[in-house]
């Protein structure tokens, strides 16, 4: 009978097995292709394939390894279930001679003794010991993804050829779905890490200290600000989206394309503004960049409140040129002392030449001082002898006689006045010098005045005119002789400044703690180019013989020697006016009283 | 001019030749004292010990001695001549502080005036013979005392 033929029998065997087989791995794959529709979820789909695996092959184990997108072998992502611990997925990590193989190789591996395959002798995988192990690769349009591994096979016969067909058929099914699975993770990952870093960009611009102000680079128009930009301009966010950069900022250069054509040019702009839309006077700098973000082109403009730091600059400037005039003026007085000092020393020095000179000249000036004098009177009375009425009659009319002794007349004449002149001079030094020390004392001022009057009256003579103006004014504590020395000078210098007729007017007064002697002439004036010299030691404009230039420098040292001064004033042509300032004494002064000295 | 009979005899030291030469020139125009110049005090010292003497005029600053030790010499050869300094306008300070030692007359700064000089010169000569007539009316009194005293002691003894 053909239904009980043997061969035929294996045969429907066979066939049937065939079909179960078929029936099962269309189940397997419908199982899985299901899952496309369910999820999309990596996790979900990996706990799928690793279910159906290890239900399929009767294994303990199953584990899906991905291959990072560079092909390194560590770290491969490895989920794995094991077949006692529920659903949960946990990390596996697995030996790297296996992988590194499998990399290499990419092509479906075997082993049912793990323990005598000298390929992997160390495979050593943590808690979970290895007998037996199947993995096909994952493969994705063309390129190796990942691993499906399956471990331990049930029962005594192990990993067949049946059982890898089946794992590769499996694997071609989940791969694509593991990899769109993958894909899709790798997207919602990006995009997670996209919209957190717009979070950051968008806090670091709401929160930044600078307006911005983001405008397209075709229209100008602005398309995002912050809300500083809202403070500067004074607008609500509304009414800046959509307007023009040169619409909201106050600024006359955003108007003109070239504005623009420079910032294109040289990818940068900078400028400073002034507004007042915020209620209050602020400046900015302002920094107007080209930036691209992909494909769009964006003027990025940031604005700098540099109010404060403005105010502090021109607080720093107000300073620095407060310090600057401090160091000005110290230094001006600097100098002004060291001028001074310079001057007292120069005074000094030739105090102490003038003193020596002065004292040798003492005997030989005596001396032809004398002689001159004596010889005059000889001369008159040789005048006497030789023209007078007891004369001989040949000498009375000697022409040549009377000629001889009116020369002789003439050059004593002359010597006498040579003499009187160089005697003054070097009383002049002497005074200079000043090397008497007489003691200071209380004096009249007005005594002095009157007796330097007279002593000056031949200088005077019929051509000025002397207006005293003498106020009440106190004694002062001086030395009188050099006071005097001072008024004898002034009063000298006046009348000298008069060339034909005029008059000296002397006004004393008191002004403050000062006793001051104004002693003013009608004569010529010092030019101003002059005024400043006039107290230099040896500064004259008389004449060489008729002053020593020592004059003014000496009363200038006298008055500051009594802790006074002399101010002058001139205009030429109308005259000049001299004022000794000298103080008065404290106990005078605060007493009020009047006495002398 | 002086009040005296006899010349008066006045001596002038500075170690300048020229001053000497003025003074001596000046004064014997003018006067006519005796005027005896010297340009050495030493040799002044040594030469006015036995000569009469009414007044001297001397420089302050010299070689060999200052005018004041001169002065103070001169002083114990001659108490009643008149002592007159000529000083250097430098020399002052000095010369006052030395004055009181010598009792000095008057002091003259050079470079001085002829007739100022001439005129302390002449006053100093006045109060020179003022001082010697006093001096010579004092020994008179004392003379015509001491004879009174020896009248009186004559008287006395004829009476007695």
């Amino acid at each position: 009978m053909p239904d009980s033929d043997p061969s035929r029998v294996s045969e429907l065997e066979e066939e049937t097995r065939r079909l179960r087989r078929a029936v099962e791995e269309l189940s397997i794959l419908n199982a899985i292709g299901s899952a496309i529709g369910s999820t999309m979820d990596l996790n979900e789909v990996v706990e799928l394939i690793v279910q159906e695996s290890v239900k399929n092959l009767n294994v303990e184990q199953a584990a899906v390894m991905l291959l990072q997108q560079d092909e390194a072998i560590d770290p491969f992502r490895t989920m794995a279930r094991k077949a006692h611990t529920g659903n949960e997925l946990v990390p596996f990590r697995f030996g790297q001679q296996l992988t590194g193989w499998m990399l290499k190789n990419r092509k479906p591996l075997l082993i049912n003794d793990i323990q005598s395959d000298d390929r992997f002798q160390s495979v050593a995988v943590s808690d979970f010991p290895i007998r037996s192990l199947l993995s096909v690769p994952l493969r994705a349009k063309g390129q190796m993804v990942g691993l499906l591994n399956v471990f331990n096979k049930r029962g005594e016969e192990g990993f067949t050829r049946e059982d890898q067909r089946l794992l590769s058929i499996i694997a071609s099914q989940s791969s694509q779905i593991v990899e769109n699975a993958r894909l899709y993770e790798e997207l919602q990952r990006r995009s997670k890490e996209l919209e957190e870093s717009e979070q950051k960009y968008r806090a670091l611009m709401q929160e930044a200290s600078e307006a911005i102000l983001l405008a397209a680079d075709s229209t100008k128009r602005i398309v995002e600000v912050n809300e500083r930009a809202e403070t500067l301009t004074g607008r609500p966010r509304e009414r800046l989206i959509g307007r023009t950069l040169a619409q909201v900022l106050p600024i006359p250069e955003l108007e003109e394309p070239e504005t623009y054509d420079k910032i294109a040019e040289s990818g940068n702009l900078r400028l400073t503004f002034s507004t007042d839309a915020d209620g209050e006077h602020r400046r900015f700098d302002l920094s107007a960049t080209r930036v691209s973000y992909g494909a769009h082109r964006l003027i990025q403009v940031i604005c700098l409140d540099v109010t404060e730091r403005e105010k502090l600059a021109d607080h720093l400037r107000v300073h620095a040129q407060e310090l600057e005039r401090e160091v000005e003026a110290a230094t001006k007085d600097l100098r002004t002392s060291q001028a001074k000092l310079v001057q007292q020393e120069k005074m000094a020095a030739l105090g102490r030449l003038v003193a020596g000179v002065a004292h040798e000249m003492n005997t030989p000036i005596g001396t032809i001082n004398s002689n001159a004098d004596t010889l005059a009177r000889s001369l008159s009375v040789l005048r006497e002898m030789t023209a007078g009425e007891n004369a001989p009659e040949q000498l009375k009319d000697n022409k040549r006689l009377a000629q001889v002794l009116s020369l002789l007349d003439d050059i004593s004449r002359i010597n006498k006045l040579a003499c009187e002149r160089i005697v003054s001079i070097v009383g002049s030094l002497r005074n200079f010098a000043r090397l008497d020390q007489a003691e200071l004392q209380m004096a009249d001022l007005h005594e002095g005045l009157d007796s330097t009057l007279t002593l000056v009256y031949h200088e005077l003579k019929n051509r000025i005119e002397v207006v005293k103006e003498y106020g009440d004014i106190p004694p002062v504590r001086c030395h009188p002789n050099q006071i005097n020395q001072v008024f004898m000078n002034l009063l000298v210098n006046a009348a000298q400044a008069i060339p034909e007729r005029g008059e000296i007017r002397i006004k004393t007064f008191r002004e403050g703690d000062m006793v001051k002697v104004q002693i003013a002439d009608s004569g010529v004036g010092i030019p101003p180019a002059n005024l400043e010299r006039i107290f230099d030691p040896g500064f004259t404009t008389k004449g060489v013989g008729v002053g020593t230039g020592l004059g003014l420098s000496i009363c200038f040292k006298i008055a500051e020697d009594h802790k006074g001064g002399i101010d002058v004033e001139s205009e030429v042509g109308k005259g000049s006016a001299f004022t000794l300032r000298l103080p008065i004494p404290k106990d005078v002064s605060a007493e009020g009283s009047n006495e002398r000295g | 001019m002086n009040g005296a009979e006899r010349t008066p005899v006045i001596a002038i030291v500075d170690d300048e030749e020229m001053v000497l030469t003025s003074l001596r020139s000046f004064l014997m125009l003018e006067t006519d004292y005796e005027v005896l110049t010297f340009n050495s005090p030493k040799r002044a010292l040594a030469e006015l010990a036995d000569k009469n003497l009414d007044l001297i005029v001397s420089d302050y600053l010299m070689p060999e001695m200052n005018g004041i030790e001169l002065l103070l010499e001169i002083k114990k050869l001659h108490p009643f001549a008149t002592r007159i300094l000529l000083t250097g306008y430098a020399d002052k300070e000095n010369a006052i502080k030395a004055i009181n030692e010598v009792g000095l007359y008057q002091y003259v700064e050079k470079p001085w005036d002829n007739d100022d000089l001439r005129i302390t010169i002449q006053n100093g000569l006045e109060r020179r013979f003022l001082m010697e007539k006093l001096e010579n009316k004092i020994q008179e009194v004392q003379r015509v005392q001491q004879s009174l005293q020896d009248i009186q002691a004559q008287i006395i003894k004829a009476f007695m």
